[in-house]
C-alpha cells in the first residue's frame, strides 16, 4: 500500500513541468535550437493536404479506409556541447533517489539520464489514400518532450508548407469549455481560454504567416499534454468531423465509429467511466 | 516629442503579478494604448487565445462593439488571435509595453534575451527599460540570504513591498570592460547561488538589495551590456514586488499604483482601474468556475 506523501510541495503556478535540458540555472550560454531534418526527396510542393495532429487523434486516421503508408521521418535533434552535458552528469549524482520514495510514479529524471547529449523526436509522415494528403502525429509529453522541439517542428512544417495548402488540425484542449472551430478568420474561443501545446505553436505559426486554408477542430480533454482524456462526447463529435471531412472517401460510418472508440480505450484515452466495468 | 523611449518589460514570476498588471495597464489605458505587432515566440511555451477585452468594451446587448477589442482596434481586420508575446505602445510611441503570457523555455532565457528582447530594445531605439517582477517567500534565487524574514529590520523599519533597483548605463564601453571585476559575486553557502549587489542600485527602502545570477533580470542585464551596439539605452530599471501567491490581482494594482516611480511617462496614470473579462471567475471576488481555475496566462 502506498500512502498518499504528506509533505507534497505545491509548485508555484508561474512553473510548467518540462524536461530539464540545461540545468545550471546561472548558465549565461545561449542554446541553440533543435534542427529539424526532412526525408530527402520529399516533394512538398505537391502536398495539397496535411494533417499535423496530436498522438491522442491517431485512432481517426489509423484505420482501414485510410490506407496509410509511411513515407519517412522528421527529425528533430539537439545537440547538447560538453559543458552542459558535464553539468547535467553533475547533477544527476547528486539525485534524490526519486524511485525509492515514489516506485509507482514515473521520474521525470529518468529519461534525460539515458543520453545527455542528444536529444531526438522522431515524427512520422504518413500519407493518407496516396491522395498527397499527410498526416504528421506528434508524440507530446510534458515529462519527455520540451516544447522548444514542437516550437521548432511547427515553424519548419510552416516554412515547408504552401500557403494555400489545406490543412487541417484535429486535437483536444483542456482549457476549453466546449467544442471549438478554428480558422484564419475566425476564431471561437472565449476569454480566458486558450491552447497550448504543438496545436496551440501551429495554429500560432499559421496565423501569424497568413495561411489561408487552415481549419482546426480542437475538442475539450482532461489532463495534461501526452496524457489527455476523452469524454464520449468529444469522441463523437471528433468523428462526425472526420467522416465529414471525408465524405468522399465513402466511410461506412458506424464501423468507424465502433473502430475508432475501440482504439482510443486501448490508447487510454477514454475517461475512465467509460474503460468498462474492470480495471 | 520626448526624447526618451521606455520599454517595459513583465517576466514570469511568483503569481503572475508583473502579467495581471500589465494587463491592468492595457486595459485601462486603452484609449490610449494600442497594439503594435506579434513578437517572436519561439522560445516559449506555445500558445495561442481569443483577443481579450474589458466589460467596458461590450455594448447593452453583450456583443463587441464595432471598434472593440479596444487594444486590437486597428488590426481587427487581420487579427483575430492573441499570441505569447504581443508589443503595445501609446498614441506618440513613448512607452512600449510587452504583454508575455507564457514562461520561457527551460534553458532558453538567453536565446531569447538575445535575439528577441535585445533587437527590440535596438529597433525601438528604447532609452529606457523598465523590468516588472515579483517574488515571494519560497523564492529563494530571487529572495537571497533571508531577504524576507529582515524585511523591517534591513530598511529600518521604513519598507516598501516594492525593491527598486536602477542599472545606470551611462558608458556602454567602461561597463564591459570592468563588468567581471565590478559584479563582486557573492556565492551564499546555503543555496550555492552567486549574488550581485554592484549591477543595481536599489532605494533605501527596498527589502532587495541585490540580485542574483539564477535571476532573468540579471541575464537580461548581462546580454545588455554586453551588446556592444546597444547605443541609445541609459537606464534598466528593475521592480520586485513581494507577494503572496494566490489571487494577486490586487497585488497587480499596487504594482501599478507605483508606475510613476518607474516609468517616466504622464500618461501612465491610471485613474480607474478596468480587468480584462478574461479574469472573470479567476482573479477578484467573482465565482469561480467550475471547470476551469487558471486564467488566460498558463
Amino acid at each position: 500500500m502506498l500512502f498518499k506523501h504528506w509533505n507534497e510541495f505545491v509548485e508555484p503556478r508561474h512553473h510548467l513541468d518540462a524536461p530539464v535540458m540545461v540545468p545550471n540555472q546561472e548558465s549565461l550560454q545561449a542554446l541553440p535550437l533543435p534542427t529539424v531534418t526532412v526525408p530527402a526527396g520529399f516533394d512538398w510542393g505537391k502536398v495539397r493536404d496535411c494533417d499535423p495532429d496530436h498522438k491522442i487523434m491517431n485512432p481517426l486516421f489509423n484505420t482501414s479506409h485510410t490506407h496509410a503508408m509511411t513515407r519517412g521521418e522528421l527529425v528533430t535533434s539537439l545537440q547538447l556541447n560538453e559543458s552542459v552535458v558535464s553539468q547535467a552528469a553533475t547533477e544527476l549524482s547528486q539525485h534524490w533517489d526519486y524511485r525509492e520514495n515514489f516506485p509507482n510514479e514515473f521520474d521525470p529524471a529518468s529519461d534525460t539520464r539515458e543520453d545527455t547529449k542528444s536529444i531526438v523526436l522522431r515524427l512520422p509522415i504518413v500519407e493518407l489514400n496516396g491522395m498527397n494528403t499527410l498526416l504528421i502525429s506528434v508524440d507530446e509529453n510534458f515529462l519527455k518532450v520540451s516544447p522548444i522541439f514542437t516550437n521548432v517542428v511547427a515553424r519548419k512544417l510552416r516554412t515547408l508548407l504552401n500557403t494555400q495548402t489545406k490543412i487541417l488540425l484535429v486535437g483536444s484542449s483542456d482549457k476549453i469549455y466546449s467544442t471549438k472551430m478554428v480558422s484564419l478568420n475566425e476564431c471561437t474561443l472565449q476569454p480566458p481560454e486558450f491552447i497550448t501545446g504543438f496545436l496551440g505553436g501551429m495554429i500560432d505559426e499559421l496565423v501569424k504567416n497568413r495561411f489561408s486554408n487552415f481549419k482546426g477542430f480542437i475538442v475539450q480533454s482532461e489532463g495534461p499534454t501526452g496524457f489527455e482524456k476523452l469524454s464520449l462526447e468529444s469522441m463523437d463529435e471528433l468523428i462526425d468531423f472526420i467522416i465529414d471531412e471525408w465524405s468522399s472517401y465513402n466511410i461506412n460510418a458506424d464501423a468507424f465509429r465502433e473502430n475508432c472508440h475501440k482504439l482510443w480505450k486501448l490508447d487510454g484515452a477514454a475517461m475512465s467511466a467509460q474503460s468498462g466495468l474492470y480495471i | 516629442m520626448s526624447s526618451s523611449i521606455t520599454l517595459v518589460l513583465p517576466l514570469i514570476s511568483t503569481g503572475n503579478v508583473p502579467q495581471l498588471a500589465t494587463d491592468l495597464i492595457l486595459h485601462s489605458l486603452s484609449a490610449d494604448f494600442s497594439f503594435v505587432q506579434d513578437l517572436d515566440s519561439t522560445y516559449l511555451h506555445p500558445f495561442v487565445g481569443p483577443l481579450d477585452y474589458t466589460i467596458d468594451d461590450l455594448q447593452g446587448n453583450g456583443s463587441l462593439g464595432p471598434d472593440t477589442p479596444q487594444l486590437y482596434r486597428d488590426h481587427l481586420a487581420t487579427k483575430k488571435f492573441s499570441s505569447a508575446l504581443e508589443l503595445f505602445a501609446n498614441k506618440d510611441k513613448t512607452v512600449y509595453i510587452v504583454q508575455q503570457r507564457t514562461p520561457i523555455v527551460q534553458g532558453y532565457i538567453n536565446s531569447f534575451t538575445m535575439e528577441v528582447i535585445i533587437p527590440l530594445i535596438q529597433e525601438l531605439q528604447a532609452t529606457n527599460v523598465t523590468v516588472l517582477d515579483s517574488y515571494g517567500t519560497l523564492d529563494d534565487i530571487a529572495a537571497p540570504r533571508g531577504a524576507v524574514a529582515e524585511l523591517g529590520a534591513a530598511t529600518g523599519g521604513n519598507f516598501s513591498n516594492l525593491s527598486i533597483g536602477v542599472c545606470q548605463v551611462k558608458s556602454i564601453a567602461d561597463m564591459i570592460e570592468n563588468f567581471q571585476t565590478v559584479l563582486n559575486l557573492q556565492l551564499d553557502p546555503d543555496s550555492a547561488v552567486h549574488y550581485t549587489n554592484s549591477l543595481f542600485t536599489f532605494s533605501s527602502n527596498s527589502p532587495l538589495q541585490e540580485i542574483s545570477t539564477s535571476q532573468q533580470v540579471f541575464k537580461m542585464a548581462y546580454h545588455i551590456l554586453n551588446c556592444p551596439s546597444m547605443t541609445t539605452l541609459k537606464e534598466i530599471k528593475y521592480a520586485s514586488l513581494f507577494v503572496h501567491e494566490g489571487d494577486n490581482s490586487v497585488d497587480a494594482m499596487l504594482l501599478c499604483e507605483h508606475l510613476p516611480q518607474l516609468i517616466d511617462a504622464p500618461v501612465l496614470k491610471i485613474e480607474k482601474f478596468k480587468t480584462p473579462v478574461s479574469w472573470k471567475g479567476v482573479y477578484g471576488l467573482n465565482s469561480v468556475p467550475s471547470t476551469m481555475d487558471e486564467g488566460i496566462y498558463i
